[in-house]
């Protein structure tokens, strides 16, 4: 018998969110215990799907139950290269996220099920092959996160929940009009994404390849977020609880540009080729744009929230260059799987700076790099570890980001030159940030108050040190997981 | 020969990570052990390359087969890792002396065998992307141990500029790799330079970032700034290896910067040669005299790349190497004595510790190119290169003038008898309090170590003069030649230099200002990129806040009014409404009541009246009378068939 993995690496945390939910309060130490637990059994079925999964085949291991037949809609899951390398991440960064924990402690049930439920939704959207679930995903991840900075985030909470949920609904909205218009062009009219990726039912860049396109751009682009519509990001983040902002950085931003690669430039590839320019501008804006606030940040929060939407703006040249370029191409596969490392890489130090933020601001009481000081001598092992990840985050070389950074460059050079030549100039603004939130916060002589700050205790390393492992392991050998992302067949149903 | 390629970047790796894990007793023993051993396998590649082996191994790393990373040996890359691990164990053992009284000498340690580490990966790397690789690696272990003396406040800054310099300049790598992949799809360093604009970029993206690391004029002074980290890492870093990566890429990408590119790269060497000497001779601190004649000499190492190729270029290197690491390793042994390197703090330091003197002067003779020392064969093998080139060797020849001067002047300080330093002035130094009572202490558990690496270094410089032609054949370049006029004009020019300390000639107030604040190139750095971006990314944060995000919450605020204009108009406008249809509902119920009862009722009623009264009068129509018919018949026809049209035209 073949253990349906995907389906239980979905299910058990969506269990389990029940079960949390409808225990007795006086159980105080189950909620956690069942959180690890099913956090857990995800992890290791998604390791189990990586053991089986042949590198060869593209979409593969597909589990189909039927939903509802007259729409074809059904209970799809499956994975391909991507697919596996954003699970992955997933299940790694809710283990340590669970691990560490939100909110009071011991954890509560709120919690627990709350956790659970982000989890599932998350998977779900990875695997999903089913447009249905793919757009139910999409919208629970809203729920649960709204629920996670709304309940157990800072002074501001109610303001950036609302706000990342309102501005991140209406950008599901579009989404949902392009899956219906995609579903009425298929023929026979199909759900299932697999069948869509492959012979995409849209083809050219007329008027309503270009509105089908626009809408779910739109969707994916606030959720990523590109440059304009990124404000919801900085509030949520400053907002939200460490292990919120954990999570959104780290898995939830990563919907949307994985959305762009699945739906926009596998289902919609000739209207994406021929706006992947204007994109790529976009997503240009992003890297200046987005280091250059970081730059002028004093809140650490603050400062990595800029450099999250610098770095995703690397993952959207990658992918734009792709589209201009056909994934099949040697400089759009060099983009493509760039991009897609780099939301691996970014999910793994970013979830790293969040965490790293959230410590020091449990102790100090405060993030701002001008208040704080000195923080190398209390704290070394601290202090090394954000230097480390400072170092992961600005791209050096032997550490995670590096690899991604240099294919969306090597790529994007051969379609648009002046374009990735200015996104390396984001290099060195991301460099002169950390370097100059290094010197201020953590060198030189610690401020009275902050000299007997403890170093990291055993919970956070919990969360921390895995992390910390994986950028340099991602680093140092990236074929671990660039291997994988490459076995991704980009644009199946690419034209002659 | 793959496994001692690989050996050589490993073993010092390993070694850092023994040292970081070791307890505390055994750090400094492990360190200095791990050093030698590390230089093992570099001498094995250098013996292999002399017997004319080469070998080249890779690993897939990223997912283009172009794109492995991997080492090669040859002669060039042989006689650099040598050159590394031999500066490294010299350095490293006087380290385990200078760090004996230091609570973190574990960690200085650690980190000079990681750079050893990364600085092998980057000479011996095959190709770009592997020396990009390492190439930033040792930015960011160089920016660490700079940043290591917590008791110097200038520290973290030094840290910071010199990351900052160098990773702005690697820009010029980073598009260079670009443009060169997207030209032939490698980067393989045998390849000629493209074509047009991508083969401008290949060029002049090189050469920018081997200005940014070999501190070449204008981008030298983060050198200064990096003299806040402890001694040895200066000895070792920013004299004798890393810095002279820029160096090393010029030579090594030859082919791919053959005309322009390396015509220009002499120019920024002759003028920093000239530069370096000038800001050197203006320093009051004997570190950073050594650091303005580092750019200098690496400036000289930049023109004997353009003009004599591979083989002199790294002539100078090795010798420059030996001498200014040993320069070094004596100021720190003078500032272990004194708690100070600042020239006022070291008056007499010399006369009273003879040793440390005489390892001094074997040094400064070197780099000052007194014959028959080792780095004045490698400096006239770049003059009789640059004989062809007029201005270049013009430069030259101003250049070794000022670095006799640069350093017979502190040559003097030391030797001379000036006041002791009270510590008041001093930098503060990694290991050593200023004003604590530090040499007797010290000469008893550190002193023997740092002797013998500043020996060994000083006796290296006196014996590399020889190694010019056996580097030329390893490097398969013609043997360095020697030429009667050069040697003339470079005795005249040392004599010039040392004749003008000698006399102390009254040199205008306005350039000795301007060379002490490094011919204002730092102030132009901060107000032409540092400002303008610091100002540029407030103005992005301002717009950000109050324009992006005051926007969209004012989008939504609008949404909110909105909103609330349709609750209001919902309450006074429809909900009246929807009460009014009720009201209207009740009253119209209400009024049926009314019409049902006096209406309907009323109607029925009168209905029937009617109908009577009707019947009454219909009787009347049966008059009898045959035209009363007719007439009536005719009138109800015509009736039906005017409904009849009616109905069809509809």
């Amino acid at each position: 018998m073949t253990v349906p993995w995907l389906s239980v690496a979905v299910a058990v945390p969506l269990l389990g969110a029940a079960l949390a939910a409808l225990l007795p309060a006086r159980l105080t130490a189950a909620p956690r215990l069942i959180a690890l637990g099913c956090a857990a059994v995800s992890a290791l079925a998604v390791a189990a799907t990586w053991v089986r999964f042949d590198g060869g085949q593209g979409m593969q291991l597909v589990e189909e139950v039927e939903w509802i037949p007259a729409l074809d809609v059904a209970w799809r899951l499956g994975v391909d290269g991507m697919s596996l390398a954003m699970a992955a991440l997933t299940v790694v960064l809710f283990a340590v996220t669970i691990a560490y924990g939100v909110g009071p402690r011991p954890m509560t049930r709120a919690a627990a099920a709350l956790l659970l439920l982000l989890e599932a939704a998350c998977l779900a959207f990875f695997l999903a092959q089913d447009f249905i679930l793919f757009y139910v995903a999409f919208d629970l991840t809203l729920v649960a996160m709204y629920f996670l900075i709304a309940l157990w985030g800072e002074a501001n909470r109610r303001y950036a929940a609302l706000k990342f949920f309102l501005y991140t609904l209406i950008g599901s909205l579009p989404v949902l009009l392009g899956i219906i218009a995609l579903y009425l062009t298929s023929e026979p009219n199909t759900f299932d994404m697999t069948v869509l990726a492959a012979d995409p039912a849209v083809r050219g860049a007329g008027t309503g390849a270009t509105l089908i396109w626009l809408a779910f751009f739109v969707g994916f682009a606030i959720k990523t977020p590109i440059v304009p519509f990124h404000t919801w990001l900085p509030a949520a983040h400053v907002e939200a609880p460490t292990a919120g902002s954990v999570l959104l950085a780290g898995v939830l931003l990563k919907l949307g540009t994985y959305g762009l690669v699945r739906v926009n430039l596998q289902m919609l590839p000739d209207a994406f080729a021929r706006y992947a320019l204007p994109v790529a501008l976009l997503g240009l804006v992003s890297v200046v744009f987005g280091a250059l606030v970081a730059l002028a940040q004093r809140d650490l929060k603050r400062l990595v929230a800029y450099t999250s939407i610098n770095h995703m703006g690397y993952v959207v040249i990658g992918v734009a260059a792709a589209a201009a370029a056909g994934g099949a191409s040697r400089a759009g596969e060099l983009a493509v799987d760039g991009a897609v490392f780099q939301m691996v890489a970014h999910g793994v130090v970013t979830a790293a700076l969040f965490f790293l933020a959230g410590f020091i601001a449990s102790r100090a009481g405060t993030r701002d790099l001008d208040e704080l000081s000195g923080l190398m001598r209390p704290m070394p092992v601290y202090g090394t570890l954000a230097a480390l990840a400072f170092f992961a985050s600005l791209g050096l070389p032997g550490l995670a980001q590096f690899p991604g950074e240099l294919q969306i460059f090597l790529g994007a050079f051969a379609v648009w030159p002046a374009v990735a030549a200015l996104a390396v100039l984001g290099l060195v603004v991301s460099a002169a940030l950390f370097l100059r939130a290094l010197q201020r916060a953590f060198l030189g002589e610690p401020a009275e108050r902050w000299a007997r700050l403890p170093d990291l205790h055993a919970r956070e390393l919990v969360a921390l040190v895995p992390l910390m492992v994986l950028t340099v392991a991602l680093g140092v050998y990236p074929p671990l997981v660039l291997d994988l992302i490459d076995s991704t067949a980009w644009l199946a149903g690419a034209g002659p | 020969m793959a496994a001692w390629l690989w050996l050589t970047v490993a073993l010092p790796a390993a070694a850092a990570a023994l040292v970081a894990l070791a307890p505390r007793a055994a750090v400094r023993p492990l360190a200095a052990a791990g050093a030698a051993l590390a230089a093992l396998p570099a001498v094995v590649l250098l013996v292999g390359a002399a017997g004319g082996e080469r070998a080249v191994t890779n690993v897939r790393w990223l997912d283009d087969g172009a794109l492995a990373v991997g080492l090669r040996l040859d002669g060039l890359s042989a006689a650099m890792a040598a050159t590394v691990a031999l500066a490294g164990l010299a350095v490293v053992v006087y380290a385990t002396g200078y760090f004996a009284q230091e609570p973190r000498a574990r960690s200085a340690l650690a980190g000079l065998l990681a750079f050893l580490a990364a600085m092998q990966g980057l000479v011996l790397a095959d190709g770009l992307l592997t020396l990009l690789v390492f190439w930033e690696a040792v930015g960011a272990l160089s920016a660490r141990l700079i940043a290591f003396n917590r008791d110097d406040a200038a520290a973290p800054g030094g840290a910071v500029r010199a990351f900052l310099t160098t990773r702005a300049a690697d820009v010029g790598l980073y598009l260079a790799v670009l443009a060169l992949f997207a030209a032939s799809g490698s980067l393989a360093f045998e390849q000629e330079r493209p074509e047009g604009a991508l083969g401008a970029l290949v060029g002049l993206g090189l050469v920018l970032a081997a200005m940014g690391k070999s501190a070449q004029a204008p981008l030298q002074t983060w050198l200064t700034g990096a003299m806040a980290g402890p001694t040895p890492v200066s000895a070792l870093l920013h004299s004798a290896t890393m810095v002279a990566a820029g160096v090393y890429l010029l030579v090594r990408s030859d082919a791919l910067l053959a005309g322009w590119p390396l015509e220009i790269a002499g120019w920024v060497g002759g003028l920093t040669a000239v530069a370096g000497a000038a800001i050197a001779l203006a320093q009051d601190d004997l570190k950073r005299v050594l650091a303005g004649s580092t750019s200098s000499q690496l400036g000289l190492m930049f023109v004997g790349a353009a003009v004599g190729g591979p083989a002199v270029a790294v002539f100078h290197l090795i010798a420059h190497a030996a001498g200014k690491a040993c320069l070094f390793l004596a100021a720190g042994l003078f500032q272990h004595e004194r708690g100070t390197t600042a020239l006022d703090g070291l008056a007499g330091a010399g006369r009273e510790d003879r040793s440390t003197m005489a390892a001094f002067v074997v040094g400064a003779a070197s780099i000052a190119a007194v014959p028959p020392l080792a780095a004045f064969w490698s400096k006239e093998s770049i003059l009789v290169a640059a004989e062809g080139h007029a201005a270049w060797l013009a430069l030259a020849l101003v250049a070794s003038a000022g670095s006799a001067a640069y350093l017979l002047r502190p040559a003097l300080v030391l030797w001379g008898r000036g006041p002791r330093a009270d510590g008041t002035r001093a930098a503060p130094i990694a290991g050593v309090r200023p004003g604590e009572p530090a040499a007797s202490a010290r000469r008893s558990s550190g002193r023997p170590a740092m002797l013998a690496g500043a020996g060994a270094l000083a006796a290296l410089s006196l014996v590399l003069g020889a190694t010019g032609g056996p580097l030329a054949d390893l490097l398969g370049a013609p043997a360095p030649e020697a030429s009667l006029l050069t040697a003339l004009l470079s005795l005249a020019m040392l004599a010039l230099g040392i004749g003008a300390v000698l006399v102390g000639p009254r040199v205008p107030q306005a350039l000795c200002t301007a060379a002490a604040q490094q011919l204002y190139t730092n102030d132009a750095l901060r107000r032409l990129v540092q400002r303008p971006v610091l100002v540029l990314a407030a103005v992005a944060d301002t717009g950000d806040r109050r324009g992006l995000d005051a926007a969209v919450d004012g989008a939504a605020r609008g949404g909110l009014a909105f909103a609330r204009v349709m609750d209001a108009g919902d309450r006074r406008g429809l909900e009246t409404a929807v009460d009014g249809a009720a009201r209207g509902g009740l009253a119209l119920a209400r009024a049926s009541d009314v019409v049902e009862r006096r209406g309907v009722d009323a109607l029925v009623d009168g209905l029937a009246r009617a109908t009577g009264r009707g019947g009454a009068r219909l009787r009347r129509l049966q008059t009898g009378r045959m035209y009363e018919y007719l007439r009536d018949t005719m009138l109800g026809a015509t009736a039906v068939g005017f409904i009849l049209v009616l109905t069809a035209l509809t």
